[in-house]
């Protein structure tokens, strides 16, 4: 048998989950003796996508051009694999779901601080036409399996890879990041919400949640090994929702709502409510910070 | 293949016409033509009665011929009949757990009635939500668990009294506790009961003796219950005795040791109106008749011990003892206090001498009390020649107490009458907003003391001073009958103070997870249907830790939570629901979030090898589901409610 072959390509993207994937390092090794990378934009300009067995995609789909290659790779590719949560989610360029594609583009072309654009130059309509609002991959194409994390851990990506090079399924943990969390935990009652490093920082050896940080932990896929609430940084939740939740955000404000002054005395009233909703800082970009694009309310409705 | 055994479902719809209830409104013929173009119905009907007995055969003659495996009944809320349908489901050979019910009654004709048209329309669309939630429903299994034949009577009042000795008597062992050195309560505070004037220790010693004589009953005095685990049928029970330092099989009760006690402190049973020592019984009939030294004032003299002599009673190094106990049910009868009178300066009470509240007005007016029962005025020790006593304090006050205590008017009216029987020409004023006398010969009593000449002012006081030098009180109140303010100089006031839940209670609700009503009283499960319980299997609730009640209904109560505990006791084992949560570990990340915000305490996290997982205790779950909606991994779901169910009647609402 030949060696599998794999064609990896980049759509809406940053370029940190190839540098995962180069992060395996020597672990990379017994991988590329079966393998061979036919198409891998980030180490060899090519520019036909040609046949393989496997096809890793990261980044999500912002324009007309990440459709075309999408779809190309789908065809060429008999396993498409999603790398990284904007291929799975939509990820971080997803939060611009919020606004419109005009604002975006004036955002970017010509308020932000470091543009100057006096003459409102854009980039050419027939070029790269930015889609109206960001999708994950499988809204374009079927995709086979996934491999989340902003950026993916390199041992998950070479757990995953190694699967199918053996003919397996590859398994992704199904648990979340509290499982893999070394932190103690007590009991889940906050009385306020705090703002990492605005409001103070969490006290070392304790659940961040607990001490009133939004921490994603509880509501994201464990894979990371906790590298963040490990070191006192409260869980982003990069990793996305486990298999059994469809909408990491909603299931998050769920538990929060449901902790959320849970041992004050007497019933707290409505008028009350509003202030978890204003204790909680860009609550969007707080609890959907990855997966907009991909809950049950990808973006926010455009009023013509 | 369907999630329930590989089988297809065949379901049955039975639309229900409750007579014009739902007819009236709904065209339910149309809803059940509907229903048969759902898929998987295979049959579809309407009935005029679907809970009575043609009804419910209908159903079962359906699941024969047509071989249904599904049954959907729309009808009135499932919380009327969906127990009913579910045992006639099951009488036809199903799981009754492959039952829903379509609530096409409250949620819809009732509040739609004006609206025909679009009513049956909300019925067809709830209909094929219910259609589309059967399609995916599971068989689920009781389960049986053995009850310890024992009760826990958290409280020694009249309350707890009444129901231990009903369940003694019934030959259940009773373990009663009580916090205080001595059973009896408030009750055996009072002087005399209204309407009927027996004197309270009278009629409440003989119940005591009983208490403490009687073989089933374990009674632990000056105990406190500290920690409850289990559910019901299985409670293990942690009760704290306090060390008395005096040995409760040595004691006889014969009072040496306190004629020679040097310490004299105020007696808290006489609310600091009378002296007791160091050493003491609370009053003379106290149940436990053992004595009990109170460290904060001993000064360890000895006098006491030689006093003891050869009984050897008295045990300086007596340390608090821990007794475990199991028990199968559980009554709370832990009653209440006083609402504190000082939150109403304006009444002046803690300030002026002279102004008391009604329970220490039972204890100077009481034959064993510390005045031997002599009507007396605190600044000076003389009788009274005028009294004012003012009710509603606390009690229906939006600014202290929005509900009414619903004894002080009684009670007042009985004072009333105790003043003018022992000092005839004293001149009785109760101020008054309403005379609630609402009992078994309540207004015949109120119409007596009216005849016995005290006199009754229709208003609140609004404020009370003295006359510094004779310590008279001067009453203000509006006559609103008179539409005039009134001002009265009397030489004492008593202040009718409404009652609060007893703070101890706080902990022991903690303990059993169970809930409170806004007013702070214990929540009963139902206000009318079942007063005595709680929504706690298997935890009872008698007398005043419910709600304000006289003793009459308080007996009247704990003899039903007496009842109520014995059942499944007698029973012998009880029977879960089984719709409860239920645990995926392989999704559990184990942070917690559900143990927190469990109300049962069912659920908890524990090590599993190595890894926090939660654990449901399926006895104690109620099958509520707040830790489903707040598990943020999705580990969790309950039965019966799971998610693709619930998804699916959303699915079905929206594609309709």
């Amino acid at each position: 048998m030949g060696a599998v072959r794999i064609a990896c390509e980049w759509l809406g993207i940053c370029s940190g989950c190839e540098i995962a994937i180069l992060d395996l390092h020597e672990g990379i090794l017994p991988i590329l003796e079966k393998v061979e990378f036919v198409h891998i934009p980030v180490l060899v300009d090519v520019k036909e996508i040609p046949e393989a067995d496997v096809g890793i995609i990261s980044g999500c789909i912002e324009n007309e051009d990440n459709i075309e290659v999408a779809k190309e790779m789908r065809e060429k590719c008999k396993i498409i694999v999603a790398l990284g949560s904007c291929a799975c989610f939509g990820g971080i360029p997803g939060l611009r779901n919020l606004y419109t594609r005009e604002e975006v583009l004036e955002k970017a072309y010509v308020t932000t601080k470091s543009t100057v654009n006096p003459d409102r130059v854009f980039p050419r309509k027939d070029v790269l036409e930015l889609q109206e609002y960001v999708k994950p991959l499988n809204q374009v194409i079927k995709v086979d399996y996934y491999i989340p994390g902003c950026p993916p851990p390199s041992d998950l990506i070479g757990s995953v890879l190694t699967a199918l090079l053996e003919g397996k399924e590859p398994q992704l943990p199904t648990n979340t990041v509290c499982d893999e969390c070394p932190l103690q935990k007590e009991r889940k009652a906050i009385p306020e919400i705090r703002r990492w490093c605005v409001d103070g920082r969490p006290e070392p050896d304790k659940c961040i949640l607990e001490q009133g940080f939004i921490c994603l932990g509880p509501v994201t896929r464990a894979g990371c090994g906790a590298k963040c609430p490990s070191i006192g940084v409260p869980c982003r939740g990069c990793m996305g929702p486990t298999d059994r939740v469809i909408d990491q955000g909603a299931k998050m404000i769920s538990a929060l709502g449901s902790i959320w002054m849970l041992d004050e005395e007497l019933e707290i009233p409505p008028e009350e409510y509003d202030k978890l909703a204003e204790q909680l800082y860009d609550p969007v970009g707080m609890l959907y910070r990855f997966t907009l694009p991909s809950s049950l309310i990808p973006r926010k409705i455009m009023k013509k | 293949m369907s999630k329930s055994g590989g089988e297809e479902p065949r379901i049955g719809v039975f639309v229900c016409h409750c007579g014009t209830n739902i007819a009236g409104v709904v065209d339910v013929k149309e809803v059940a033509e509907y229903a048969k173009t759902l898929p998987n119905v295979v049959y579809a009907t309407d009935y005029v009665y679907m809970c009575s007995d043609p009804g419910q055969e209908l159903i079962k003659q359906a699941i024969k011929e047509h071989n249904l495996n599904r049954i959907v009944v729309a009808a009135c809320s499932p919380r009327l009949h969906e127990l009913t349908f579910r045992r006639t489901v099951s009488e036809a050979g199903l799981n009754p757990f492959l039952f829903e019910q379509a609530n096409i009654r409250e949620q819809n004709s009732w509040v739609h009635m004006d609206n025909p048209e679009e009513a049956t329309r909300k019925a067809k669309d709830l209909v094929r939500m219910a259609v589309a939630k059967a399609r995916l429903l599971e068989p689920l299994e009781p389960k049986e668990v053995p009850v310890e034949p024992a009760v826990l009577v958290i409280g020694g009042g009249i309350a707890g009294i009444q129901a231990s000795l009903d369940l003694a008597n019934k030959g259940i062992r009773v373990y009663l506790v009580e916090k205080e050195p001595s059973i009896g309560g408030n009750m055996i505070r009072l002087d005399k009961t209204f309407p009927t004037l027996d004197c309270s220790a009278c009629i409440l010693t003989p119940k005591m003796v009983d208490v403490s004589r009687h073989p089933n009953i374990t009674l632990y005095a000056y105990s406190e219950v500290v920690e409850v685990d289990g559910y019901i049928g299985n409670f293990d029970v942690k009760i704290l005795k306090k060390p008395r330092y005096v040995r409760e099989d040595r004691c006889t009760g014969c009072g040496k040791c306190a004629e020679v006690c040097p310490v004299t402190v105020p007696n808290e049973f006489d609310l600091g109106l009378g002296p007791r020592k160091a050493i003491y019984i609370p009053f003379p009939q106290a149940v436990p008749a053992v004595y009990t030294i109170d460290m904060d004032h001993c000064i360890k003299c000895g006098l006491c011990v030689k006093a003891c002599g050869e009984l050897e009673a008295i045990d300086f190094d007596q340390k608090p003892e821990e007794v475990n106990v199991k028990v199968g049910t559980i009554i709370v009868a832990t009653g209440f206090e006083l609402f504190d009178a000082r939150q109403k300066p304006e009444y002046g009470y803690g300030i002026y001498q002279n102004v008391i509240t009604s329970l220490q007005f039972e204890r100077l007016v009481n034959a064993s009390g510390p005045t031997g029962g002599q009507i007396v005025r605190p600044s000076d020790g003389k009788p009274p020649k005028s009294v004012a006593i003012l009710l509603c304090v606390g009690s229906r006050d939006q600014k202290a107490l929005p509900y009414c205590s619903r004894i002080c008017c009684m009670y007042s009216l009985k004072h009333a009458h105790q003043i003018k029987e022992k000092i005839p020409d004293a001149e009785v004023y109760i101020l008054y907003m309403d005379i609630r006398s609402f009992g078994k010969g309540y207004e015949e009593f109120y119409n007596r003391v009216q005849h016995e000449g005290v006199k009754l002012i229709r208003g609140r006081a609004s404020e009370i001073w003295e006359d510094p030098e004779t310590k008279n009180l001067i009453v203000r109140a509006e006559d609103t009958f008179l539409g005039k303010p009134v001002e009265l100089e009397v030489e004492m006031v008593i202040l009718a103070t409404g009652v609060i839940p007893n703070p101890a209670t706080e902990p022991i609700r903690k303990a059993l997870f169970i809930t409170q009503s806004p007013d702070g009283f214990l929540l009963e499960a139902h206000p009318k249907l079942n007063p005595m319980s709680t929504t706690v299997d298997g935890i009872y609730l008698a007398g005043m830790c419910q709600g304000p009640k006289d003793i009459p209904d308080t007996v009247a109560q704990a003899s039903a939570a007496a009842s109520a505990a014995s059942i499944p006791i007698l029973q012998g084992k009880i029977v879960i629901e089984p719709i409860v949560a239920n645990v995926d570990e392989n999704l559990c990340g184990g942070c917690g979030i559900c143990e927190s915000v469990c109300p049962y305490g069912a659920v908890t996290v524990e090590e599993v090898g190595g890894k926090r997982k939660a654990r449901v205790n399926e006895a104690k779950c109620k099958g509520c589901g707040s830790c489903g909606a707040a598990c943020p991994s999705g580990a969790i779901t309950v039965l019966h409610f799971k998610d693709d169910q619930i998804l699916a009647q959303v699915d079905a609402l929206l594609t309709g």
